[in-house]
């Protein structure tokens, strides 16, 4: 009979019973909807061990390389050492550089003391060595051993104004991740497809990643970036952004401020008659990538579906920021 | 018998299903309110589940959470017309996707049965 641990507690299940279900019966409260397969909400993480395809069959190549899958459509042949998502290794880190860019960002670049098998699109979690935590998404390739995070400083922030006045370079700190699906996906997306990445802020640190990740895998379809932001000061990447679309036929950029005067940007939001512009074919056939503040993420999400884009084709990330603390 | 889950090619077809009925839901003035402010991807898992229940599919969907999910909306206002307009969606969705009209009739009275848990009756 397979042994399955969680927890460090060992549980025996049924050769070819279903994981779910043999949790739920043990007492493990997993979090769980449909069990079939659809609504992912049971998703944990193999830590080792071999799951059954049909357990992966509707992750992404992503997600599957990081151990994801879903016990409800598990049917248990092996031993398995499982976790939550969240079970995901810390590694520690030290502060490579702070480097102020335009506007209001900071590039916050880590030296891992370990690997951090990330996919760029992804976001993982910056912890201070006193316990402060947060998110941000991955801006560099895998590969090098290293982070790099755009770090948008906000009034009040407590990570963001000690990453801006406080940090030093060699300051040890610790990072969990990644997290997130809003990646490339050679898998899913053939190479020719058109791809929309749309992002206001710091929303463009995964866009970045993403496109250059896309470029890296050799995709060939059109590649539209687009950038929102309050005006051009915000227009953080622009330099680089330039740089990538002049250096590839298949890549666009374009920039939107909301006020003041702009030699590069459009000022008009970036929103969705915006998108539909920079549309290459019919808004469905393409993959969009959306990045920055959920208010932003989510009514463009909502508007693109209803437009006709399927849900799985629009990936997206929204950045919460965390609430003010209580004095 | 095979299921019209199982007919349609299971949970990757519920799906592409669950995305035009929920498209059409979202577009209907009447409904449209009832969903303002909520978390889509929550919402398409529900619609999800409640497909692959009505589809004949394999689900754990019960009377009681059928008049818990649904007792806030009731106190809204949400009742026969409301759900009359859902179950034609669901008609149209699988009419669209080829369902013959005997098998979607199968799954307008799979609904019809939940009707009074729906509506807290």
């Amino acid at each position: 009979m397979p042994t399955v641990v969680y927890r460090d507690q060992r549980h025996s299940v049924a050769a070819g019973g279903n994981l779910l279900s043999a949790l739920l019966e043990v007492g493990v409260n997993v979090s769980h909807g449909c069990r079939s397969g659809v609504c992912r909400s049971c998703t944990m993480v193999v830590l080792d061990g071999t799951v059954p395809a049909a357990s992966q069959a509707d992750l992404t190549a992503a997600e599957r390389g990081q151990g994801l899958f879903l016990p409800c459509q598990c049917a248990v042949q092996d031993d398995l050492v499982i976790g939550d998502v969240s079970d995901r290794l810390e590694v520690g880190a030290h502060i490579a550089s702070i480097d102020r860019m335009r506007s209001r960002v900071i590039r916050l670049r880590l030296a891992l003391d370990g690997e951090l098998d990330f996919v760029p699109g992804q976001f993982a979690t910056l912890i201070r060595a006193d316990g402060l935590a947060r998110s941000y998404s991955i801006a560099n390739q895998p590969g090098a051993r290293s982070l790099e995070f755009h770090v948008g400083v906000v009034a009040g922030g407590r990570m963001s104004e000690w990453v801006q006045t406080g940090a030093r370079e060699g300051d040890a700190v610790r990072v969990r991740g990644p997290y997130g699906r809003c990646c490339y996906d050679p898998e899913a997306v053939a190479s020719d497809a058109p791809l929309l990445l749309a992002g206001v802020g710091t929303g463009l640190a995964p866009l970045w990643g993403i496109a250059n990740d896309a470029l890296a895998r050799g995709h060939t379809g059109p590649i539209a970036i687009l950038h929102g932001a309050r005006n051009e000061e915000g227009l953080y990447l622009d330099a680089e952004l330039t740089n990538l679309a002049l250096g590839h036929e298949n890549v666009e950029y374009r920039a939107f401020v909301l006020e003041g005067a702009s030699d590069s940007a459009q000022r008009r939001p970036l929103d969705l008659n915006a998108i539909k512009d920079c549309a290459t074919q019919p808004l469905a056939a393409h993959t969009i990538y959306l990045c920055g503040a959920p208010e932003f993420v989510q009514g463009l999400r909502r508007k693109l579906f209803l437009a006709g884009c399927s849900l799985s084709r629009i990936l997206a990330d929204a950045f919460v920021t965390a609430s003010a603390p209580t004095p | 018998m095979a299921s019209v889950y199982e007919q349609l090619g299971g949970a990757p077809a519920i799906q592409a299903a669950t995305e035009i009925f929920y498209r059409k839901v979202l577009q209907d003035e009447t409904l449209a309110p009832y969903f303002d402010g909520i978390d889509m991807d929550a919402q398409i898992a529900k619609q999800a589940s409640f497909l692959t229940m009505v589809t004949g599919g394999p689900n754990s969907y019960t009377g009681r959470d059928m008049r818990s999910a649904h007792a806030k909306l009731v106190a809204r206002g949400v009742g026969d017309r409301h759900f009359d307009l859902v179950v034609q969606y669901l008609g149209e969705t699988l009419s669209e996707l080829g369902v013959p009209g005997e098998l979607i009739k199968v799954v307008a009275d799979t609904a019809e049965s939940v009707r009074n848990d729906v509506l807290n009756r």
